[in-house]
Formats: C-alpha cells, structure tokens, sequence
C-alpha cells in the first residue's frame, strides 16, 4: 500500500464523486452552527415522537403502510394503467416521461402552446430531481417557487438542505437580511413572524398573476384517478385554483390502490414530519374547474430500474416525511448540503446510488448504522440495512476508493486469520504502548482526529480467556 | 416504443405478488367524540365554537365585527359579497371572511372535509384571510379511517381536508399562523 494510490484516487477523482465526509468536516468546523443545526432538528424528532406515541394504533399503521405500498409496487403496471384510465375519465391530462429530461420537456411545451409565462410551483422534490427550474427559466419561464421555505432558497440562489424544511439551515438573521435585499424589508429585521407577512404580500402579488402553477404529489389514487397533495401554508392550493393552468409532476412510485389507503397514509405523514396530526391542507384534485386544464405528469427516471433490485427496491415506499433525517444523528452534525443530492439524509444515501453509485459512493457510509432511521420511518423501509447492503455493492462493483479497497481487504486477512489476527493484536499492544503519539495520531487514524484511542487493559481478553477458561474471577 | 410503454414494459418486468391488507378500523377512546374534535380544533390553532344553528351568524358578528366583505356560501350566514363560480381573481383577492359548510369533521385531528358544492369558487377558501367553516355534530368522525369510509372523494372534482388556519414554521422553526391562506379558522359544530 502505497500512499500514492490513495493520493491519486483523492486528487484525481475529486471531481464526479460527493465527499460527504469532506463537506461535513467544513460543515462542523463551526461548532456553535453545528449545534444549532443538531439541536433545530432534534426538536422535530421530539414533535414526532409526541405525536406518534399519542396513536395507540402507531405500529399497525406502519406495518399497513409499508404493505399496502408492498403490494402496489408488485404490481405497478396495473395500477399505472388503471390511474391512467381513470384520470382520463376525469378530464385530467396524463403525460409519460422517462427520465428527468422529458418531464422537463412536457412541462416546457404545455407552457409554451399556452402562452404561459409566468409559473407558480409549490414544494415538489422531484422538480429539484429533474432540474426544471433552470430548464424553464431557460426557456423565457419566470418561476416562483411559493413555499416559503423554497422561496427563501431560491431568493438565495440555493439549493435545500431538507426535503420538508428546505431552509432549515439558515438563521433568522440570515434570512432579515436576504429579504432586505430582495423584498425591502426593514434592515436589521429578522422576527419570523415580520418576514413571513412580507413574503406573503410579496407572493400573493405573484399568485394573482401567475398563468401557471406546479405541484408535486404526495399520493396518487389508482381507483378514482385522483390525487392529493398535502401543505401547510395552502401555497399550492392558492396557485392552483388562481391560474387557469395546473401542471402536478409525480413520480410513478406514488401510486396507493384505494381511497381508503389514503386514511393510512395520511395519518403518518404529518405526524412523522412536523408532529402535526394532519398537514393544514390535504387537497384531493380529481377533475378541473370547467375551463380549466390539469395536468399530470408521471416520471420513471430510475425508479423502474430500482424495482428490480430485490435489496433496493423498498426504497420506492418512501413518502418523504423526513423523519429519518430529523433523526439521524449523522444528518444533524453535517447538514443535507453535504450529501449533494437532492434528497439527503438516510433515505437520500440509498436512493441516490440507485442513480449513480459511483458519484454517491460515500453517502452509505454517511451513517453509523444505529438503525434510528429504520424505527422512525413510517413506511417502515430497512434504511439501515440497505447503507450497509450498498457498501457490499460497491466493493462488489468495485467503485470503492483505492484507501477503503485496501484497508478492508488487510482487514479481512487479519480477521480471516486467527494466527496471524492474534501476532497482529499482540504487535498492536506492543506498538500502541511505545511509539511516539505522532505514529499513531495521524492522517491514517481517522478515529483519533477528534478523540483519544481508548485506554487498553493490561490483558487482552483471549488472554484473560486463556488463563481464566472464561469464569470470573 | 414510446415513454408510456417503454415505463409499462421495465415496471412489469419486476411484478411479484404480495397481499393488499384489509382496511383497518379502530376505536375511539373512552369519552365525547364532539368534545375530542373541539379540543382538536384549538390544538391546530384554530377557534372552535359549539352551538345552535341560528347563533353562528351572531358568533361570527362578534368574532370578525371588523370583516366588511364577507363571503358566505352557506344559508345560515349573509355575505356582502358575491361569489359565483365565474368570480375573477380581484372579487376572490378581495374577500375578508369566507364562511363555507364542511360534510364532516375529524375528531383525532380537528380536520373538516370540504368540497366543491360547497364552495362555488375553490380559490375562495384559500385567498380568503380569515375562514369560518360549519360542521354539523352529527358528522363527526373519530379518525381519518371513519372519514374516508364516510366520504367519496371523486364524488366531485376537488375536494379538501382543512385542519386549521394556514401556517409555516420554515423561518428557524418559528411557528407563523397565516402564511399564504387563511390566518385564521373557526370551526362551528351545530346541532
């Protein structure tokens, strides 16, 4: 092992690859930030679990959930056929887009056959997946994004960091003087309460004279042809039903059968989100107000080939609550830039190498595998178990950096090896108690860069085991 | 092969079979179902009023005494505004209170369930800045189950759950009732 391969493979390959690792370590680097961040989100997992524990029925409703999409994901092409004919019936139109590209080219041309230049959108995960408000915006399309906490991002020139609270990581402070800039609010300002009011008479403006709006879907009703969407601040409902034109973009993952389902899923999302019962609005669109034009877009991008990987194909349950962010302890301390996907977090890190295993090689080991993700998810989706079955893909598909290939290999010959796991354990001992602490903390040692090695006991345990047979002393 | 069976074909390639579970029910706990959607109500923010059919114009005199343009798509309250379905934009941007009836509320989380025909403009009940929203005592639901046992929701075109005034926290967490819909919610349970 030489350090030159691990130094070409960092330097050279920098490029297409996300470091979590490095733009969370710039991310800490300011610690009172970092806790602040930590602290914000655990506060929402502290509402979720309120919420959660006030419905006796909480782990039937996970376990229902997870099956009824179970089932709806067997057979997907039935339930695409069905809502298809059903949202037709209704007088909803229904477009088809392979991949990222042609969803941006449907919603691109329906604007432009209309003469449609001015576009409200609400909060859609999969816009930001396909990139659409660049390629509109290209193509002569103002684009408001009216949640407020997109709209922030977007006065901002960011990107989100949570898939719920996409400005979660900005302080008020930040967000007073932004608005001063791009709104004229007071200078100094920063009460919440203050800006929220100037953002809404600011967007209301642009509500009332927008030709278009844009919604996701949180789920698609395969038996009505119907769909819902849920919010808090009625910013897609306010867009909707003010322009003549509403264009919604969903995933062909977010299908549900029944009607009924909806009972099910509706009394998680909210609850595992915000630790709200309900979100303040749950609009179930089925046909147009006469005159008016619906739209619906359903987007594969990726998503059938990942139902045909067996290990990772219940990441499609997902339905973006972001309680597995809140919780993981690895997402609070890092930020979801660091992740530089769309969807960050644990759900992010196995649904991102589904697209590129290389580029987001290092998002599965964004994790300690505590497993906390796994518990608080409502759709009950083996997050944990799946970043450790993608870390076995990679080394199998042999992406991983030339440092992870080498050190795992030496690991498995030592451990593969007694004779030589217990020369290697006693050199260990010996070494760790004589060599200069420069040998030992150094840029190898990505344990001891933030803590001490553990004291190690006088004896080791085979030792102890050996002399003792294993009974107490 | 177009888009549509190009998706059709690589999703049926991974079919498997896995049972659709039975709907599930469950029971209320111990005590008032009217009295658990009430203390919901408060909970979301929201006003919540108990009483007889011919007080609710008077409540909402007291309530919302500064409301000039009052637009009311139900009997039991004048508007002094007129809504029809063909409003424009400036009539429905201009609307103070919007009193409208729900076809049921939600006990476990204080929601009301509103549709079209009731509505006359769908616009209405978001550009609204203050809500009233009427529900009969006999309509209400314990859960979301109940609810959609209850209702059809393709029975007409749009259809909503309201569960309390319009609100966002995305400003450091900071809870801010009123973002871009109602700022506020009173929900009347009648006789």
């Amino acid at each position: 092992m030489s350090s030159a391969v691990v130094e070409s493979d960092t330097e050279f390959v920098a490029l297409p690859v996300i470091h979590h690792a490095r733009a969370a370590a710039a991310f800490t680097s300011d610690a009172a930030r970092t806790d602040w961040h930590d602290e914000s989100l655990w506060l929402v997992r502290k509402k979720r679990d309120v919420a959660a524990a006030a419905v006796p029925e909480w782990e039937e409703l996970r376990a229902l959930a997870s099956a009824v999409k179970e089932h709806t994901l067997g057979r997907l092409d039935e339930y695409l056929v069905q809502f298809e004919k059903n949202a037709t019936e209704n007088g909803v139109h229904v477009h088809w887009a392979a991949d990222a590209d042609e969803h941006n080219r449907i919603v691109a041309q329906i604007l432009r056959e209309r003469g449609a230049r001015r576009l409200v959108k609400s909060k859609s995960m999969l816009t930001e997946e396909c990139g659409l408000n660049g390629h509109l915006e290209a193509d002569g399309v103002e684009v408001v994004d009216t949640d407020l906490g997109e709209r922030i991002i977007q006065l901002a020139g960011d990107t989100p960091s949570h898939i719920v609270m996409p400005a979660i990581h900005y302080k008020k402070e930040e967000i007073g003087t932004l608005f001063n800039r791009t709104m004229g609010t007071q200078e100094g300002s920063a009460d919440p309460q203050y800006l929220t009011e100037a953002a809404r008479a600011d967007l209301r403006k642009r509500f009332f004279a927008a030709d278009a709006s844009l919604t996701g879907v949180n789920f698609a009703v395969a038996e009505t042809g119907g769909f819902v969407v849920c919010t808090n601040e009625g910013n897609a409902d306010l867009g909707v039903h003010l322009a003549p034109i509403h264009i919604a973009s969903m995933g062909i993952e977010k299908l549900i059968p029944r009607a009924d389902d909806l009972g099910i899923f509706l009394r998680l999302l909210a609850r595992s989100a915000t630790g709200q019962p309900l979100t303040v609005y749950s609009s179930h669109f089925h046909a147009p107000t006469p005159g008016r034009e619906i739209h619906l877009v359903l987007v594969d991008n990726g998503r059938s080939e990942q139902l045909g990987r067996e290990a990772f194909a219940a990441g499609l349950k997902c339905i973006r609550c972001g309680a597995c962010m809140n919780t993981c302890p690895v997402y609070r301390r890092s930020g979801g830039h660091s992740y530089g996907s769309t969807i960050p977090g644990p759900i992010g890190s196995i649904l991102a190498p589904n697209r590129d295993m290389k580029k987001y090689r290092e998002l599965p080991y964004a994790s300690t595998l505590c497993g906390s993700c796994t518990d608080v998810c409502p759709v009950m989706i083996d997050i944990h178990e799946q970043l450790y079955a993608w870390r076995q893909e990679e080394t199998r598909a042999g992406v991983q950096p030339p440092f992870k290939r080498l050190s795992m290999l030496f690991a498995g010959m030592f451990l593969g090896r007694p004779r030589l796991y217990r020369l290697g354990a006693r050199l260990m001992r010996f070494a760790l108690s004589r060599l200069p602490r420069s040998a030992i903390y150094n840029r190898w040692n990505a344990w001891g860069r933030e803590r001490e090695l553990p004291q190690l006991p006088e004896e080791s345990f085979r030792d102890w085991y050996v002399r003792t047979g294993g009974t107490s002393e | 092969m177009n888009s549509r069976d190009q998706i059709l074909s690589r999703v049926g390639q991974h079919r498997y079979d896995s049972p659709l579970p039975d709907l599930p029910s469950f029971d209320p706990p111990e005590g008032s179902v009217i009295d658990a959607f009430g203390r919901a109500v408060e909970t979301t923010a929201g006003k919540y009023v108990n009483c007889y059919a011919d007080e609710v114009a008077a409540h909402i005199g007291r309530i919302h005494s500064r409301a000039d343009r009052i637009a009311s798509t139900t009997g039991l309250v004048n508007g002094t505004v007129d809504l029809r379905d063909d409003s424009g934009s400036q009539v429905v941007g201009s609307i103070e209170l919007f009193v409208c009836m729900a076809e049921l509320g939600v006990a476990e989380n204080g929601a009301v369930w509103i549709t079209d025909s009731r509505l006359r403009s769908r616009a209405a009940l978001f550009a609204t800045q203050h809500l009233a929203v009427v529900v009969r005592r006999d309509s209400i639901v314990w859960n979301m189950h109940d609810a959609y046992r209850r209702i059809t929701i393709n029975k007409e075109g749009f259809g909503v759950f309201v569960c309390g005034p319009s609100k966002t926290a995305d400003i450091e967490q900071s809870l801010v009732i009123g973002a871009h819909g109602p700022r506020s919610l009173t929900v009347f349970a009648i006789e």
